[in-house]
């Protein structure tokens, strides 16, 4: 608001005109006679900010809507410039008490310049309080921020500092209160120190005395006639002895408090000891800590009846699937020497039999080559009998069956007999494979 | 600056208003303390259904007032919903308090029932003529009752 911010321009909207204005200078968005007026193509007179605001929410006139843009907008004739600036009004300062009054253009100038009830701030920067223009004059003398200077000690500052500085200034002339005699402040407390009108308390108060009386008195009068006079080594005494068992005391708190910090310093060890045991011994740990809690003077008497925690459980079913696993292991390992004995002998059976069938195949061999001599002992022709015993039997069977009908027949049912005996073994064969 | 015009413009109204009244409403603040929120009694016009009524309303004008229009709410006597009406397209900042209730109290002898502000009512003002007057007319005499 301008009320407040001297500084700030004036508001030829918000002025109080001296008559009626004709109601043609008015503008129909702010209701104030014309500021800066524009007009725009169909005939409309608005002032400049105002038709300005308008168009920034709808392109059109507000009065009678036509399509309006803002280069559209042309400065109104100088006749109306002329008549709005050359209204008679009152200067905006009226309610503070300036009485001007003056043509509305010329009302800024009054502001800045003449007006004697505008508000400016103090000239001192940490005062800065606003003062009507009127007024500087006599605020500056007042002001509690100027600079002036104390009386008596001759030094400089602030106005509002000086008063408080006034009660403690060193170099005021003080009046001793008891004994009339005259001092600079600064020297004021020393006096005290050996007035022989001020009031001093017994030397023996702390003991309980409750005398109070002018220094000079204190020798000559009152310890005359002190009760705790005549006690006094006594009550010296007293409180040297006193003051030494204070001592005495304070060490052995001292004392006391370091041995309470060792003493935590073990617990904790204690404690961790207990933790880093437990993992190992659960079940014995474990239960000692949660009777511990409750009993700290029972000792454990029986470890079964303490409900298992769930570390426990956990402990012990590791534990069983352990021993569960050596179990499969041993029997693994005993199944593995059973199955390798019996491999073994199965293994040797084998090699017995086939030692009797190589054996007998020996024999077969040697049969067959008895029968096979016996053969060409009778037929003779050695071609064929070199053939016949080098080819398969049943080639040479085959070939010599038509030469000999009888004996033909015998050797059949000889190569019969050998040809089964033969695939029985290579059925036996096969099996071992 | 803008928000200070809006204040500025409504203290002005306010004051004419007051200064010289309009016939057929008055005016006033809800709160003294707050130039934006009015309140204003619409005075029923004679020779229409509305004759003798009294029409409670609140005018909330927007801190860009002008240049945006204020909303205004009907407080019908009795328990009928509030009337509401803001009509932002066809709002000029050219419009005054007393342009508005001029507008509205036109708005009540001859509406406008291709935008109603109230559907219903409307609705019964096109079809059931009869029942809307009946209705009005009960309004009427209650809100002369609160008096």
């Amino acid at each position: 608001m301008s009320h407040t911010d001297p500084m700030a321009e004036v508001d030829l909207h918000n002025l109080t005109f001296t008559e009626t204005v004709n109601a043609n200078l008015i503008c129909c968005i702010c209701h104030a006679p014309f500021v800066e007026p524009m007009a725009s193509p169909c005939g409309h007179i608005f002032c400049e900010s105002c038709i300005y605001q308008a168009l920034e929410s709808a392109s059109q006139c507000p009065v009678d809507r036509s399509p309006l843009a803002l280069s559209d907008l042309k400065t109104a004739v100088k006749i109306i410039h002329n008549m709005v600036n050359e209204l008679q009004t009152y200067c905006p300062r009226v309610s503070f008490g300036c009485n001007h009054v003056g043509q509305r253009h010329m009302i800024e100038h009054h502001l800045k310049n003449d007006c004697e009830y505008t508000l400016l701030p103090c000239e001192l920067e940490e005062c800065g309080e606003l003062i009507l223009k009127k007024d500087m004059n006599s605020h500056v003398e007042t002001c509690r921020y100027r600079m002036s200077e104390c009386m008596m000690c001759r030094k400089k500052m602030r106005a509002f500092e000086l008063e408080d500085h006034h009660e403690l200034c060193p170099a005021e002339i003080v009046k001793c209160p008891h004994c009339e005699i005259t001092n600079v402040r600064s020297d004021h407390m020393k006096h005290l120190g050996e007035c022989p009108e001020h009031p001093i308390p017994c030397t023996l108060s702390p003991f309980g005395c409750k005398w109070i009386g002018a220094r000079k008195n204190l020798a000559t009068i009152h310890q005359k006639e002190c009760a705790y006079e005549g006690i006094k080594d006594f009550l010296y005494q007293q409180k040297q002895r006193e003051d030494a068992l204070h001592e005495e005391l304070n060490y052995a708190r001292r004392g006391y408090e370091s041995l309470n910090s060792q003493l935590e310093g073990i617990n904790t060890q204690v404690s961790h000891m207990q933790d880093s045991l437990s993992a190992m011994f659960p079940s014995y740990f474990q239960s000692y800590r949660s009777q511990d809690m409750y009993n700290d003077d029972e000792p454990i008497t029986d470890l079964n009846d303490v409900p298992l925690s769930p570390q426990e459980i956990i402990m012990s079913d590791n534990e069983r699937l352990k021993n569960d696993i050596e179990t499969i292991t041993a029997n693994i390992a005993s199944l593995e020497l059973k199955q390798n004995v019996a491999l073994m002998t199965e293994t040797l059976r084998m090699q017995e039999e086939m030692q009797s069938l190589r054996a007998l195949c020996h024999g077969l061999r040697m049969q067959m080559h008895y029968v096979l001599m016996e053969r060409r002992g009778n037929v003779g022709g050695p071609s064929t009998s070199t053939a016949g015993a080098n080819a398969t039997p049943g080639a040479s069977t085959s070939t010599n069956a038509p030469t000999n009908p009888i004996n033909g027949i015998t050797r059949m049912r000889n190569w019969i007999g050998w040809s089964f005996i033969l695939r029985r073994i290579m059925i036996t064969f096969r099996l071992l494979m | 600056m803008a928000s200070e015009q809006g204040a500025l413009l409504l203290r002005r109204q306010l004051r004419d208003l007051t200064k010289n009244p309009v016939e057929g409403f008055s005016a006033g603040l809800i709160s003294d303390n707050n130039i934006y929120e009015w309140e204003v009694l619409v005075i029923g016009t004679p020779d229409t259904i509305y004759e003798g009524g009294f029409f409670k309303a609140h005018l909330i004008f927007p801190s860009t007032y002008p240049m945006m229009p204020p909303t205004m709410k009907f407080h019908p006597p009795g328990d009928d919903k509030y009337g509401y009406e803001k009509a932002s397209e066809r709002w000029s900042p050219v419009h005054t308090v007393e342009t508005i209730l001029i507008s509205v109290i036109s708005m009540l002898s001859s509406p406008n029932d291709e935008s109603p502000a109230n559907i219903e009512a409307a609705k019964e003002w096109r079809e059931d003529y009869p029942t809307f007057k009946k209705k009005v007319q009960r309004i009427v005499r209650r809100s002369a009752d609160m008096l």
